[in-house]
């Protein structure tokens, strides 16, 4: 019994010596009716196909081309001053030669890792001591937890809306107590010296409750008999955090970090409104230095130059989330 | 004609072949079981059946006509899942008619023939429930009356007991055959459980990895077994089989120098090494001078018969006995093989000999 | 009469009930209270600015009465505008990604497909670049289109952050539905796309709504790209206050009622979808 089928026209012709036989096409034993096409396979596929195309052909608009772009931009002096004699590629690597001696450049990647740093450990740290907190079994924990939401969902030009105000002495509820007790305090925002860090505030009270989210989570999903074993064994709630909490949130908290890490590349509206990147540079990071060159100075070859930099070192840490997340959360058993 | 004819069937994913070579007639309105251990490809071949898996190699046809490139929903086909699979948003009534209602019948035909199906499915005061609020049997009854609504040529049948606790199983069991009976569909019915096969199937197929062990009505498969797998597998508790070596004489010697006799007729060379396969109920109890020297080891009373444990030559065998025994572990037993009820595998390839 | 004594005492000796203090039995709720005063203290004071009389921003008394002045202010001064560009960029977006992401993170569950995981790290890749990769090309592109400053470029761009949102929330809540259903659906006589309109698609309905609220949200409180690409006619509400901020000569009340409107449905729609929040903000980068 055959087990493929075949059409007629690809039967076998016979050969050209047995003229005068009569044709007779290979005799087919009770040969199954062939099904309607296309195949099933095939029907699937498709389908899976118009769901799927669509949405990459977006994708690589909005993302590849403007990455090609991106990078073909870079490699000219384009400036809007005068498009059609700056776009040449008679130096291609010439914006990244002045990135390296930009001391302006180096300057907003030092501001940059102060902000991530200082910023990242404030959130974790202060994250984790909320969460720990309000992890309770309570009506009133966990309205406090919902509402502790409120920083980090606000719009962020809301929230330097906020600190705009805290940090305006005319106005500032803060800057008025201090003087009404006798110390009145400067502008922090207008001092070189403290510009970075009443950002850095700022920007902790926005994303402490991501953090605290996270671990939050985590807590929950810490198994109590390990908790009720060493409380049986007489650990005091020191040990208790340091060996079993703390262990089963350490994936959770480098994740946490990792990510507010590639975010705070992106802080933008905070150092808009607050500082505008002063006073001088004291609070301009590479972002708001890309900005500037790309869209005040209207240099689009420099910016792109640092627009793709900056590309490059967020894509290594998102290599590095992607790995952890894979891994999640350690399993408690 | 609904008959399923599966022709040199194969499957294999990535590296590893499922199926070998697997070809199977099923007459049209027959019930045929699929069993096997898991892992032996009774699932995928179902759902091959289905539609479900891809053919790598071979034919499946309903009738004449070819079904492997046909999507399943033209396949006229219809299959009863392990976990019933029962849409939870859709009420029992909606459940049953949502494949009418995809072909366009109307309403009113559609109630009617949710109705009957209802009816003989035992479902009516359920119609207007969700999933989530039926019992095991229930839902496993919605997913049938699913299946039978559509009145297609076939059922297919995954394992669709294994969820349901023991009584209910073989309650269960009696109302699939009765509705066999009933509707005469060609049926084709995957389980782990040799009894569910047993019970309910007109010819039972034992798979073991990929490959057709035996294919026969269940009392063939348990009166003559192919092979040392199948007499292992069919039947419950299961076959005795002893290990053993050939002696002169037509008989054969374990190694704890017990001798047992062979069936009339079968000659092997000495030395030749055998199963020798004797059913629990085909070892009996007799007085001391007629049998061969046993030792009790466990009594399980069932009220309807007693089986027990022994040590028989060195081996563990089990036997069946209608008659109350009054024995104590450890008290000499004397057991006898019916001379016409043995079996002999050959201890290599498993292959009977007599 | 000692022996009947002997019955009816506890066999072993009772506690003394512990008489702790109410604050020590509530000292962590009472904390918690606390901090929450202390932190949502700017938040609260932005809300109460926004509802005082317009001189009295610079003096605050600690009574006062509560007037909307601030907010009629603010509507009659062209904030309207900005506040509906908002409300419609923030929506179209929204269906825009709905509508190309939902059936393209349906086919990433279910068809098992060799580039797969590759598509999967382009989607996270997409999700973490910085705003200002894309803003360089896209205003380059939209001034070459004519899109600048229009409704529809804002949207397009919109699409990098929130295409990347819906593909990977919604796959994770395909992922939960069995596939056993969908094939049921299949053999009752649906296609692919019929078992996903019939059975998958009204089981994951609570998932598309808080994914739908998600994009809304990311969409509304986006301020870079409003920036950069809208001068007048498509200026959204964020890039609006900062237009008080820096020309309308320091109106603080009407400057805090802009902020609380801008807040005002973000927050509303966060209590909302709170439950996947974390879902949405590591943009599954971590197994929940």
């Amino acid at each position: 019994m055959s087990t493929m089928q075949m059409p007629p026209a690809l039967a076998p012709a016979l050969p050209a010596g047995e003229a005068g036989q009569p044709f007779t096409l290979p005799a087919r034993a009770a040969a199954p009716v062939p099904a309607p096409a296309p195949s099933w396979q095939r029907q699937q596929r498709r389908a899976y196909g118009w769901g799927l195309y669509p949405a990459l052909v977006v994708l690589a608009l909005i993302t590849l081309a403007p990455l090609l772009t991106l990078v073909v931009v870079s490699l000219t002096p384009l400036s809007l001053t005068d498009p059609a004699g700056t776009f040449h590629f008679r130096d291609p690597l010439g914006n990244y030669r002045q990135l390296l001696n930009d001391p302006r450049f180096l300057h907003s990647l030092w501001v940059q890792l102060q902000l991530s740093s200082v910023g990242v450990a404030l959130q974790l740290l202060m994250g984790l001591g909320i969460a720990l907190l309000l992890h309770g079994r309570s009506r009133v924990l966990g309205a406090v937890r919902s509402l502790f939401l409120i920083p980090m969902v606000l719009p962020p030009i809301v929230v330097a809306l906020i600190w705009k105000i805290l940090y305006t002495p005319d106005i500032s509820p803060l800057h008025q107590a201090l003087e009404a007790l006798g110390w009145p305090l400067r502008s922090l925002i207008a001092n070189p010296d403290t510009a970075l860090w009443a950002v850095v505030a700022a920007d902790t009270w926005q994303w402490f409750p991501f953090t605290m989210l996270m671990v939050l989570a985590a807590l929950q999903m810490i198994p109590d008999d390990p908790l009720e074993a060493a409380r049986m064994d007489g650990a005091n709630r020191w040990q208790l955090f340091r060996f079993i909490t703390l262990p089963h949130i350490r994936a959770v908290l480098v994740v946490c970090a990792l990510f507010r890490l590639i975010d705070s590349f992106k802080a933008f509206p905070l150092l808009y409104v607050l500082t505008n990147g002063g006073p001088g540079t004291v609070t301009e990071v590479t972002n708001f230095y890309g900005f500037i060159q790309a869209f005040n100075f209207s240099f689009w070859g420099y910016g792109s130059a640092i627009a793709l930099v900056m590309l490059a070192g967020v894509f290594l840490l998102s290599a590095l989330i992607g790995r952890l997340g894979r891994e999640g959360v350690p399993d408690a058993r | 004609m609904a008959s399923i004819s599966l022709r040199h069937l194969r499957k294999h994913y990535a590296a590893q072949t499922v199926l070998h070579d697997l070809s199977l007639e099923i007459r049209n309105g027959e019930f045929v079981a699929l069993v096997g251990p898991s892992g032996c490809g009774k699932s995928t071949l179902l759902r091959m059946v289905a539609g479900l898996e891809a053919v790598d190699e071979g034919e499946i046809l309903l009738g004449t006509q070819r079904l492997n490139e046909v999507a399943p929903r033209e396949r006229n086909i219809a299959m009863v899942f392990q976990n019933y699979a029962l849409y939870p948003h859709m009420s029992v009534a909606e459940n049953l008619g949502f494949a009418l209602r995809l072909q366009g019948v109307r309403p009113a035909e559609r109630k009617l023939r949710v109705d009957r199906v209802a009816h003989i499915l035992n479902l009516q005061e359920l119609l207007a429930r969700r999933p989530a609020q039926l019992s095991g049997g229930q839902r496993q009854r919605v997913a049938m009356g699913r299946a039978i609504v559509r009145e297609p040529q076939a059922f297919l049948f995954d394992e669709p007991l294994s969820n349901l606790d023991a009584k209910l199983r073989v309650q269960m069991r009696t109302e699939i055959k009765a509705l066999h009976q009933r509707l005469g569909t060609t049926t084709l019915y995957v389980t782990h459980d040799q009894i569910e096969a047993m019970t309910m199937a007109d010819r039972i197929v034992v798979l073991r990895d990929g490959r057709i062990e035996q294919v026969g009505t269940p009392l063939e498969l348990y009166d003559r077994p192919r092979n040392a797998f199948v007499a292992g597998f069919i039947g419950a508790p299961a076959m005795n089989l002893l290990a053993a070596r050939a002696h002169e004489g037509g008989r054969v010697l374990t190694d704890d120098g017990l001798q047992l006799p062979l069936p009339a007729g079968l000659r092997l060379a000495p030395g030749h090494a055998v199963w020798l396969g004797v059913r629990p109920e085909h070892l009996q109890v007799t007085s001391a001078d007629q049998g061969l020297r046993a030792e009790v080891q466990v009594l399980e009373p069932t009220g309807a018969e007693t089986q027990i444990a022994a040590r028989l030559g060195g081996q563990n065998v089990i036997a069946v006995s209608r008659e109350r025994i009054d024995l104590r572990p450890g008290s000499a037993l004397s057991l006898r093989p019916l001379a016409h009820q043995l079996h002999v595998f050959d201890q290599a390839s498993g292959a009977r000999l007599n | 009469m000692h022996a009947e004594a002997a019955l009816y005492e506890p066999p072993f000796p009772p506690e003394q009930p512990r008489r702790r203090s109410w604050l020590r039995r509530h000292a962590r709720e009472t904390a918690a209270l606390v901090l929450l005063a202390v932190l949502l203290f700017p938040f609260f004071w932005m809300v109460q600015l926004a509802l005082r009389p317009a001189d009295d921003a610079f003096e605050p008394a600690l009574l006062f009465m509560p007037t909307l002045d601030a907010f009629r202010a603010l509507w009659q001064d062209q904030f309207a505008r900005a506040f509906g560009n908002s409300l419609l960029t923030s929506t179209l977006s929204t269906a825009l990604s709905l509508l190309i992401g939902v059936p393209a993170a349906y086919v990433l569950t279910r068809w098992r497909f060799r580039a797969r995981r590759h598509v999967a790290l382009w989607i996270l890749c997409t999700r973490m670049a910085p705003p200002i990769a894309f803003t360089i090309p896209f205003f380059l592109a939209l001034r070459w289109s004519g899109l600048l400053d229009t409704v529809w470029g804002l949207t397009l761009i919109y699409l990098t952050f929130n295409l990347a949102i819906v593909i990977w929330l919604m796959q994770s809540f395909f992922a939960a539905i069995p596939a056993a259903l969908e094939e049921a659906a299949w053999m009752d006589g649906c296609g692919i796309w019929s078992a996903f309109w019939h059975v998958t698609l009204p089981l994951t309905l609570p998932g598309l709504v808080s994914t739908a609220v998600l994009c809304f949200i990311f969409s509304w409180s986006d301020f870079f790209f409003a920036l950069i690409l809208t001068r007048t006619q498509a200026i959204t509400a964020p890039v609006a206050i900062v237009n008080f901020l820096q020309y309308d000569g320091w109106e603080w009340t009407k400057i805090a009622a802009a902020g609380t409107l801008v807040m005002l449905p973000v927050v509303a729609f966060t209590l909302l979808v709170r439950k996947y929040l974390v879902r949405g903000l590591t943009a599954g980068g971590v197994k929940d």
